[in-house]
């Protein structure tokens, strides 16, 4: 079973958890250094680390630690009631503790040091021991996670890292919907816009589509995310191509998917793409907030297509251990809101007769009912 | 080279995209209103915009409008994952596709990726998963109930994913423990031929030439199951719906690869503990995350705001009427196009919980 595992190849670049929960993206290769706390730490250990495996700082060097996940359910109580200000409790002073790290004492015996000059340690409840050490340990004793360089947590490291002027956050669950709602899968043509520098375009690429990337001016936006998920050279190369809008893509077939996570227009984007994809082929359009799908929609409905949905996500993190399950105080407000439909091969313009409301797929399907009978509209075809 | 259509595999060579015979067809009535039809030469079905015959489909394209008898009209689209989930018959709690895009993006599926699914319920996360995992991956489908999987199987035969029919293990199972009886398992005789074909194929196959395969067999249960598991490949990545996920971990740590990524779907709090506990103890995974996710729905519609002036409209019209019954706005009045959030939303699904089976202990180097 070993010789399944993924590991760190030389070269690559390296995504790494800390025990702060912040990521750091690093190349695996000779010198090569990040920050850890205050130190900088060399990659070098990481060389075949597989993925998955936690490195904790000793003696100045990564070192692979193990330690069981198994959370022990605690016994009895210790409580608040004896915590005193924190400046009096502690019988270490800061002097110590630096002499201590100079002199190069690990970094276990030091929380183990701190936690015996504690005076109010042992009266805590367990949890709040465990916090204790915890909190301690990222300080004198940190780690980190290798993680594998899949699209799940390159998006996760690049939305930690917020938008730029260049480049989108886009939160990860929003990618996953992107991906879903778009019917992306492998062996189709995409048509694929990304302003996040390059996550939707990787994400898009690991499940295997063939994808197309147009742009408009000079040239393409950045996609350096691509480089992370540390692909074959020679499959982005097959798979990835892009081409200018008007350059005319002519002989191609059209494309049977789009998505796309842009800072530009949607209703631009999308009046300049959607006649390149085939009848009935979903499409998927991020935007950070609502108000530019609107008149979207109203497009949409007068071109004729099905199953529009405009979303927006809400996620939140729970906390689950023992007598201490609860969601997590800090939560991400906003994931921003999905457009997605499927194209019909259907021109409706045409048909717009009534110039206040854009008549839709299903208003006419009720007038269809009404039309031949001269009922009138059924309730359950009050238009979307 | 013709390929069959289906919503995972890759489309027709054609260039117009017609629809055939043996097909799947999603038939679109409006929001949330879609059913599907395979489509058979004499067959019809009916609904409230009339009659519709089968063959009016036949050579029509995907996406375009296909009439009844009596004149009206409807939407033909290709299966996609999400219609699907729409459109099929629940013969259990389905997992919606905003959950199923979460699992597949965390789990990191792919093509290539080999993935084991407990129960099978439904089988709409079945297609989503089929989708991300095709053509060259696998998802292995495993459901106690016998006539669930049969269904499943059924439907992943018609969309073009499955093949091969149920491996009936529970049924296997009892014939070995028989010693010499005749029946092979409930295969289709028809893919017996396919079957040894398929055994050549490799492990990651585990037979059929579907993406899917379905697997009648309790990945809980507490006989143990390692006469029939040497036909199983090892998976990437796992799924569980089950009531009680905590009783398939086992399974679950001889079958998956060190570093499978796991997810586990349940909506009560108490399973979720318990299932914490599981992945702890049996799997040592140390890396769990626990969320809830739901999806907001908005209805974009101009809304009429009268001034607060004497000149407006007397009356405030009322904006859930179609446009055509509204009176003309008055002068003063603001008609604004808005993302009005829907009244009802799906106030839980489930919980998910992700985590990675930790790569295999080695001795710590110096």
């Amino acid at each position: 079973k070993e010789a399944m595992m993924n590991r760190v190849v030389a070269g690559e670049w390296v995504l790494l958890l800390t025990c702060h929960e912040t990521y750091v993206f690093v190349e695996a290769k000779a010198g090569a250094t990040f920050r850890l706390n205050r130190d900088r730490v060399a990659v070098e250990p990481l060389l075949g680390a597989p993925y998955g495996a936690r490195y904790q700082l000793r003696g100045g060097k990564l070192v692979r630690f193990f330690r069981s996940p198994v959370v022990v359910l605690p016994e009895s109580g210790g409580s608040s009631s004896a915590a005193a200000s924190q400046d009096k409790t502690q019988r270490l002073d800061e002097a110590s503790i630096t002499e201590m790290k100079r002199s190069g004492v690990d970094g276990e015996a030091i929380v183990e040091s701190l936690v015996e000059g504690s005076a109010t340690f042992k009266d805590k409840t367990v949890f709040s021991q465990e916090k204790y050490r915890k909190r301690k340990e990222r300080k004198y004793l940190p780690w980190v996670r290798v993680l594998a360089p899949r699209a799940a947590n390159v998006a996760k490291a690049f939305f930690a890292k917020g938008p730029t002027s260049k480049r989108l956050a886009v939160r990860p669950d929003a990618v996953a919907q992107l991906l879903a709602r778009s019917n992306v899968r492998a062996g189709v043509d995409v048509l694929c816009v990304d302003d996040t520098g390059g996550v939707l375009l990787g994400a898009v690429v690991e499940r295997g589509a063939r994808v197309k990337v147009p742009f408009v001016g000079a040239s393409p936006p950045a996609h350096d995310a691509l480089k992370r998920f540390n692909f074959d050279k020679e499959h982005v190369a097959t798979s990835v191509s892009y081409f200018r809008l008007g350059g005319g893509s002519g002989t191609e077939p059209p494309a049977r998917a789009l998505v796309v996570a842009s800072k530009r227009d949607p209703r631009s984007v999308l009046g300049a793409l959607l006649p390149l994809l085939r009848p009935s082929s979903a499409f998927a359009v991020y935007c950070d907030v609502s108000e530019p799908f609107l008149p979207c929609v109203t497009d949409l409905r007068d071109r004729g297509c099905a199953n529009l949905q405009l979303t927006e996500a809400w996620v939140r993190n729970f906390q689950v251990l023992p007598n201490r399950t609860h969601p997590n105080m800090v939560v991400s407000a906003t994931g921003g809101y999905l457009l997605s439909g499927i194209t019909t091969a259907d021109q409706r313009s045409q048909h717009a007769e009534n110039m206040n409301a854009a008549p839709d797929i299903d208003t006419v399907l009720g007038e269809g009912v009404s039309r031949a009978d001269g009922a009138a509209v059924s309730t359950d075809d009050a238009p979307r | 080279m013709e390929v069959s259509w289906s919503c995972v595999a890759p489309t027709r060579g054609s260039s117009s995209e017609e629809m055939r015979e043996g097909d799947v067809v999603m038939v679109y009535l409006g929001p949330e209103k879609v059913t599907s039809i395979h489509l058979t030469a004499g067959e019809s079905f009916e609904n409230k915009f009339g009659r519709f015959d089968h063959t009016s489909f036949i050579g029509a394209p995907f996406g375009g409008r296909v009439y009844s008898s009596r004149g009206h009209w409807v939407l033909a689209l290709a299966p996609t994952p999400e219609l699907w989930a729409l459109a099929l018959r629940h013969r259990t709690q389905i997992v919606q596709s905003m959950d199923s895009a979460m699992v597949a993006f965390e789990l990191g599926l792919r093509d290539g990726s080999v993935l084991m699914e407990a129960g099978t319920g439904s089988g709409a996360a079945t297609v989503a998963f089929a989708r991300a995992c095709a053509p060259t991956g696998r998802v292995h489908t495993f459901e106690c109930n016998e006539s669930r999987a049969t269904e499943a199987d059924a439907d992943f035969e018609r969309l073009g994913i499955g093949g091969g029919g149920v491996d009936d293990v529970v049924h296997k199972k009892e014939d070995d423990d028989h010693q010499g009886e005749e029946e092979q398992g409930r295969r289709m005789p028809e893919n017996a031929a396919n079957a040894a074909a398929a055994a050549e194929d490799g492990q990651r196959r585990g037979g059929g030439g579907g993406v899917v395969r379905v697997h009648h067999l309790d990945v809980c249960g507490e006989e143990g199951t390692s006469s029939v598991e040497k036909d199983l490949p090892w998976f990437d990545a796992v799924f569980l719906d089950l009531p009680e996920p905590w009783r398939a971990m086992d399974f679950v740590k001889r079958r998956a690869k060190p570093q499978a990524r796991i997810a586990c779907y349940s909506p009560c709090v108490e399973q979720v503990q318990r299932t914490c506990v599981a992945l702890r103890e049996t799997l040592g995974a140390d890396d769990l995350v626990t969320i809830e996710a739901r999806l907001r729905d908005f209805d974009v519609r101009p809304i009429d705001f009268p001034a607060f002036a004497e000149a407006a409209a007397k009356e405030i019209r009322d904006d859930d009427q179609p446009a055509k019954k509204r009176p003309r706005l008055a002068p003063d009045t603001q008609s604004v196009l808005c993302a009005k959030p829907a009244a009802m939303m799906r106030g839980h699904t489930a919980f998910l919980t992700f985590a990675t089976v930790p790569p295999s202990e080695e001795a710590e180097d110096s």
